[in-house]
C-alpha cells in the first residue's frame, strides 16, 4: 500500500481474466475471452462497434456479473466481489462528473468513501489535480469545464484513490481531433510516470498502437489476436485483424512454387506474385494474401515482376495523399494511397508495383 | 435559429400566432379571474366594497376551520404518498420483467379518477368488503374497520391517486438520471447507501419537490371524495365543499369565490414552504453533458 | 485444493448475497404488491357488483345478472349522457389543437420579450385551485344565458384543453429538427407553406399522442362542468357524481353500473393511448 509515484497507486497488480462470457438472453456480448495482464501493463481492447469492449470492461469493474469464467486480480479471485470494494478506477466514456459536485468534491469522493482523514484528502485531491494540471480550476463545476477538461477530471477522480487497475472506455471519443492527439500524449505519460495496470477500450487503431504494451483485437465478444503493437501491426494472424488495422487488399490464391527467399502465388484471377517466405507455408498452401494502400507504389514503364496493370476508377485527393481505386488488369478492386501532390485523374492506365516485403499471408476467416 | 429572426417583421408576424390560443384564455381564464376576485369584495347582492366576506370567514368557525380540516387531510397524506411512491418508483428502476405493467397498474387510478376510485373504494372497503374480510380471516382484525364515510374515507381515497400522480412524475424522473453516475460512484467506493444519499438523491433532488407541490396543489382542491367517501358534515368538510355549497345551495357566489381565494392563498404559502426546504441543494439538470 | 476452497468461498457469498438481496427487496415487493392488489380488488369489485344479484357479506356475489346494468342505462338516459360526453369533449378536443398548435410552434422555435412570462401564463391554470377561475365563469355564464347549453359546455372544456395542449405540444415541437424548416425556407417554401408542408406532417403523431391524452383528461373535467351544467346539459361524471352524492337512494349494484359506464370508455382510451404511443415508440425506433 506504501505510495511508490505521484499519485501513489499501486504498481503490483496484474489481471487475469479466464474464459470469461457474458450473454444477454440470446446474444453473446462476450465469449469465452481469456486475456493475461501483466502488473503495470497498458493494455488496449481495440474493436468494431458492438464487439463486447465495454461489458468486458463492465465485468471488470463489477457493473456486469460474469455469465460464466473468472477475474481475478494478482490471481486472487475478485468477480464475486461487490463493485465499492475491487479498488477498480474508471473513466467512462461521457465522465458521468458528478454535476452537483465541484471538481474538488468530485475529485475527493472517492477518498470521503475511504474515509480518509480530512488533512491526507486534502493534500491528495490536490496532487492529483496538479497530476492532470487542473489545480486552478477545483471551486468549478463540471459544467464549467471544456470537455478535455472534464476528460482530465474524471482521470484525476478515478487516480486519487490509488486503484489497483485503472479502466478507460473510448475517454478521447468525445474531443475533437486535435484535443485527441494532445489528450493521448498526456495519458502516456501519465502511464509511464504511474505505471499503473491499464485497460483501455478504443476502436481507433491509431490511438490503441501508440498508447499500449499489449493490444487485443475483439471481434464479436472473442479476441482475434493478442499482441504487442508492433506483432499486430505487422503479422496479424487473420484477415479480420489485418483488414481492422488497415490492410485493405487482398487476394485468394494458392502457392504455386518457389524462387529464391519468395514463394510464387498465384491468385484465383491469375495474378502471379512473389513474397517472402516464411515458416508457416509451404508451397500448394491456399493462402490469402494482403498488403495495405500506402505499401503499393506507382511505377513508371512496362510491368515487371510483382507490377500490375489498371486504370483509375476513382481518386480521392486528400491534403498531402492521394487514395486510389484501380481496377486491375486481373478484374481487382484495389486501393493505393500514395504520398505527394500529384494527382492522377480518373481513367489514367497505371504500373502498380506490389512489393514482395510487404505482402503478407493471413489465414482466412 | 434564433438570430435570423430579429427583424421586426418577421417578429410581429410570429408572436401573432399566439393570439389563437391566448385570446380565448383571456377571456374565459384570466378575465373571469379578475371578476372573480372583485366578487369577493362584494356582499351578495349588494353593490358596495367591503370586507365583510373576508371577515366573514375568518370569525364564522364553520368557514375557518376548514382551513385547518383540509391541511390535516392534505399534508400527511401527500407525505405518505410521496414516501411509498418514492419507494415504488425507486425499487422499479431495475429492470424486472413486466415491469410496465406494473408501473401500468401503480398509475391505473389517475386514469380513472376521484368518482370512480370512490365508487371502488365504497365497495372494497366496506365493513363486509373484500378488505375487512381478508383481514379479518387473517385475525389482523376482529372487527370491520370503519374506512368509509368519514376521514379515512377521503383520506385512502387521497393517497391513491396522490401515489398514482407522483409515481407516474418519479418514474420519468428517474429515468432521466444517466446510470453512469451512481455506476462511478460505486466504482469509487461507495456502497448502495452512500450512493444513493451522496449522488442520487441531490441529483433528483429538485423535481422530487417540484411534484410534491404539484400534487399537493391538486390535493387542496380535494371535492368529490370528500362528499362521497368521506363525511362531508364534519371531518371532511374541505375548502370545496363549504366554497360548493354556498355557490350552489345559496347561490352566494362572493362567499364560495372568497372560499377559493382563501384557498389558493393556503395553496401559496404551502408553496412557499415547499419552496424554502428545497431551496438548499444542487438544482438543474441531471442527464449528462458533453 | 486451491481452487476447490475457491468455489466454496464463491457459494458461500453467493448463498449470503442471494439471502440479502431478497430480503432487502422484501418490504419493496409487499409495498408493490399491496398497492396493486388494492388497486384491482377495487376495480374487480366494481364488475362484480354492478353484474350481482344479491352481494352481502360473502367473497363472491350470489349470483350474476344484467339487469341493474339495462336498468341504469333505461333509467338514467345513460347514452344521451355519453354521447354528450363524448361530442363536447371530441370538438373541444379539436378545437384546442388547433388553436394551440400556432402558439406552441411560436413558443417552441422564437424568442420574444415576455416569453417565459407568457408560457408562466399558460400555466397559471394548474397553479391555481379551478374553484378560484370556475365559479365566476359559472356566473358570467349564467349571467350571458351560456349555462346549460351545449356551446357553453365546449367553452368550458376550453379552459382544460388550451393550456394542457400547449404544455404538451411545446416539447413535441422542441424535438422536431429545425434544420428541416431551414432547408424549405432555402428552398422557396413561404412561411404558410413551410408551417403546413413541414411542421404539421412531422406533428401529427405527437398530435395524435396528445389528442388523446387531451380527450382523457377532458372527459375526467368536473369542477367547472358541475358548476355550469343543467340536469339535461351535463356529461357522464357529472351525472354519475350527483347521483352518488345523493347516498342512499339507489342500491349499490346501480352505482356500480354508472361507474362501469364511466370507467369503460377510459379504460378505452386509456389502452388506446398505450398502443399508439408504443406505435410511435417503434416508428421512432426507440
Ligand atoms: N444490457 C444489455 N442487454 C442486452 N444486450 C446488450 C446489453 N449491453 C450490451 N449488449 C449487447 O452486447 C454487445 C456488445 O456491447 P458493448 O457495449 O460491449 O459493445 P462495445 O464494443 O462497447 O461497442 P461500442 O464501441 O459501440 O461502445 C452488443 O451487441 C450489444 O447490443
Ligand atoms: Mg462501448
Amino acid at each position: 500500500m506504501s505510495p511508490q509515484n505521484p499519485a501513489g497507486a499501486q504498481t503490483s497488480t496484474s489481471v487475469q481474466i479466464e474464459h470469461v462470457t457474458k450473454r444477454f438472453g440470446n446474444t453473446t456480448a462476450v465469449n469465452d475471452v481469456s486475456l493475461n495482464i501483466k502488473s503495470g501493463e497498458f493494455m488496449s481492447l481495440l474493436g468494431p462497434s458492438g464487439c463486447g469492449k465495454t461489458t468486458l470492461l463492465s465485468m471488470i469493474l463489477g457493473i456486469l456479473d460474469v455469465t460464466d469464467g473468472e477475474i481475478s486480480f494478482n490471481a486472487t479471485r475478485v468477480d464475486d466481489i461487490p463493485m465499492h470494494k475491487r479498488d477498480v478506477g474508471m473513466v467512462f466514456q461521457n465522465y458521468a462528473l458528478f454535476p452537483h459536485m465541484s471538481i474538488r468534491n468530485n475529485v475527493g469522493f472517492g477518498l470521503d468513501m475511504r474515509k480518509v482523514p480530512k488533512k491526507e484528502r486534502e493534500k491528495r485531491v490536490e496532487d492529483a489535480l496538479s497530476l492532470v494540471q487542473l489545480e486552478t480550476l477545483a471551486e468549478r463545476y463540471p459544467k464549467q469545464l471544456s470537455g478535455g477538461q472534464q476528460q482530465r477530471v474524471a482521470l484525476a477522480r478515478a487516480l486519487v484513490v490509488r486503484p489497483k487497475v485503472l479502466l478507460l472506455d473510448e475517454p478521447l471519443s468525445n474531443l475533437d481531433a486535435k484535443l485527441r492527439k494532445e489528450m493521448r500524449i498526456q495519458l502516456k505519460r501519465l502511464h509511464q510516470d504511474l505505471g499503473i495496470t491499464t485497460i483501455y477500450v478504443t476502436h481507433d487503431q491509431e490511438e490503441a498502437l501508440s498508447l499500449s504494451t499489449q493490444v487485443a483485437v475483439m471481434s464479436q465478444g472473442v479476441v482475434q489476436q493478442i499482441g504487442t503493437p508492433q506483432e499486430i501491426f505487422l503479422h496479424p494472424c487473420n484477415q479480420f485483424v489485418a483488414n481492422f488495422i488497415g490492410y485493405a487488399n487482398f487476394f485468394e490464391g494458392r502457392l504455386e512454387g518457389e524462387s529464391g527467399d519468395n514463394f510464387i502465388f498465384r491468385s484465383e484471377d491469375g495474378l502471379v506474385l512473389a513474397t517472402k517466405k516464411d515458416q508457416a507455408h509451404s508451397v500448394g498452401d491456399s493462402v490469402l494474401l494482403t498488403i495495405k494502400p500506402e505499401n503499393i507504389k506507382l511505377v513508371e514503364g512496362l510491368s515487371g515482376r510483382n507490377s500490375v496493370g489498371g486504370r483509375v476508377v476513382v481518386s480521392d485527393y486528400v491534403g498531402n495523399t492521394t487514395g486510389y481505386e484501380v481496377l486491375s488488369e486481373f478484374g481487382d478492386h484495389l486501393k493505393v494511397n500514395v504520398l505527394g501532390f500529384e494527382s492522377f485523374p480518373e481513367g489514367t492506365e497505371l504500373t502498380l508495383y506490389l512489393d514482395p516485403a510487404h505482402l503478407l499471408m493471413v489465414a482466412k476467416e | 435559429m434564433k438570430a435570423d429572426h430579429q427583424d421586426t417583421g418577421h417578429f410581429q408576424k410570429d408572436t401573432l400566432l399566439l393570439l389563437p390560443s391566448l385570446l380565448p384564455l383571456l377571456l374565459i381564464f384570466l378575465y373571469p379571474l379578475i371578476q372573480g376576485i372583485l366578487l369577493t369584495l362584494h356582499k351578495n347582492g349588494e353593490a358596495g366594497f367591503t370586507f365583510y366576506n373576508y371577515i366573514q370567514f375568518f370569525t364564522v368557525r364553520d368557514f375557518s376551520n376548514t382551513i385547518f380540516r383540509t391541511l390535516v387531510l392534505v399534508i400527511p397524506s401527500s407525505i405518505l404518498e410521496m414516501t411509498l411512491a418514492f419507494a415504488m418508483a425507486y425499487h422499479l428502476r431495475k429492470p424486472i420483467r413486466g415491469k410496465g405493467l406494473l408501473n401500468g397498474l401503480i398509475m391505473f387510478p389517475l386514469t380513472l379518477g376521484p368518482l370512480i376510485v370512490a365508487v371502488g373504494m365504497i365497495d372494497f372497503f366496506k365493513p363486509n368488503g373484500w378488505f375487512n374480510l381478508f383481514l379479518m380471516h387473517l385475525g389482523i382484525l376482529h372487527q370491520p374497520a370503519q374506512l368509509l364515510y368519514n376521514f379515512w374515507g377521503t383520506f385512502i381515497s387521497l393517497t391513491i391517486l396522490g401515489v398514482g400522480f407522483i409515481f407516474s412524475n418519479l418514474v420519468g424522473l428517474m429515468d432521466s438520471i444517466d446510470p453512469s453516475f451512481e455506476q462511478a460512484a460505486r466504482s469509487l467506493g461507495a456502497n448502495g447507501f452512500q450512493t444513493f444519499i451522496r449522488v442520487f438523491y441531490p441529483l433528483i433532488r429538485s423535481g422530487v419537490w417540484n411534484i410534491f407541490s404539484l400534487n399537493v396543489i391538486m390535493q387542496l382542491a380535494v371535492y368529490s371524495s370528500a362528499i362521497i367517501v368521506g363525511n362531508p358534515a364534519s371531518s371532511t368538510r374541505v375548502f370545496s365543499v363549504v366554497a360548493f355549497e354556498q355557490a350552489m345551495q345559496y347561490f352566494n357566489y362572493n362567499m364560495a369565490e372568497t372560499i377559493a381565494v382563501i384557498m389558493a392563498a393556503v395553496q401559496f404559502i404551502c408553496l412557499g414552504v415547499v419552496h424554502y426546504i428545497r431551496k438548499k441543494g444542487y438544482v438543474g439538470s441531471a442527464s449528462t453533458f458533453k | 485444493m486451491h481452487a476447490g476452497s475457491r468455489t466454496v468461498r464463491t457459494h458461500r457469498y453467493k448463498w449470503r448475497q442471494i439471502l440479502w438481496n431478497f430480503l432487502k427487496a422484501l418490504p419493496f415487493w409487499l409495498l408493490i404488491g399491496g398497492f396493486i392488489l388494492i388497486i384491482l380488488g377495487m376495480t374487480v369489485t366494481v364488475f362484480l357488483s354492478a353484474f350481482s344479484t344479491h352481494w352481502f357479506g360473502t367473497v363472491l356475489p350470489a349470483g350474476f345478472t344484467f339487469s341493474w346494468f339495462t336498468k341504469a342505462w333505461s333509467e338514467y338516459d345513460i347514452w344521451l349522457y355519453f354521447k354528450l360526453s363524448l361530442e363536447t369533449t371530441f370538438i373541444a378536443t379539436a378545437i384546442s389543437l388547433v388553436l394551440s398548435v400556432p402558439g406552441a410552434y411560436v413558443f417552441a422555435r422564437r424568442d420574444f420579450p415576455l416569453k417565459s412570462f407568457l408560457l408562466g401564463f399558460y400555466q397559471l391554470p394548474f397553479m391555481l385551485p379551478e374553484l378560484a377561475y370556475a365559479l365566476p365563469v359559472a356566473a358570467i355564464f349564467y349571467k350571458l344565458g351560456l349555462a346549460e347549453t351545449f356551446t357553453g359546455l365546449i367553452i368550458v372544456q376550453l379552459l382544460v384543453g388550451i393550456p394542457f395542449s400547449m404544455v404538451i405540444l411545446i416539447p413535441f415541437i422542441e424535438a422536431l429538427d429545425p434544420r428541416l424548416e431551414i432547408a424549405a425556407q432555402s428552398l422557396g417554401a413561404d412561411r404558410l407553406r413551410m408551417f403546413s408542408r413541414i411542421v404539421v406532417p412531422q406533428l401529427i403523431p405527437g398530435i395524435t399522442a396528445s389528442a388523446i391524452n387531451i380527450f382523457i383528461r377532458m372527459f375526467g373535467a368536473f369542477v367547472v362542468i358541475l358548476l355550469i351544467s343543467g340536469p339535461k346539459m351535463q356529461t357522464l361524471n357529472v351525472m354519475v357524481f350527483s347521483v352518488l352524492s345523493a347516498t342512499g337512494s339507489q342500491p349499490q349494484p346501480m352505482l356500480d353500473s354508472l361507474t362501469l359506464s364511466l370507467m369503460l370508455p377510459l379504460l378505452l382510451f386509456t389502452f388506446l393511448s398505450m398502443w399508439v404511443s408504443r406505435r410511435l415508440q417503434r416508428r421512432v425506433g426507440k
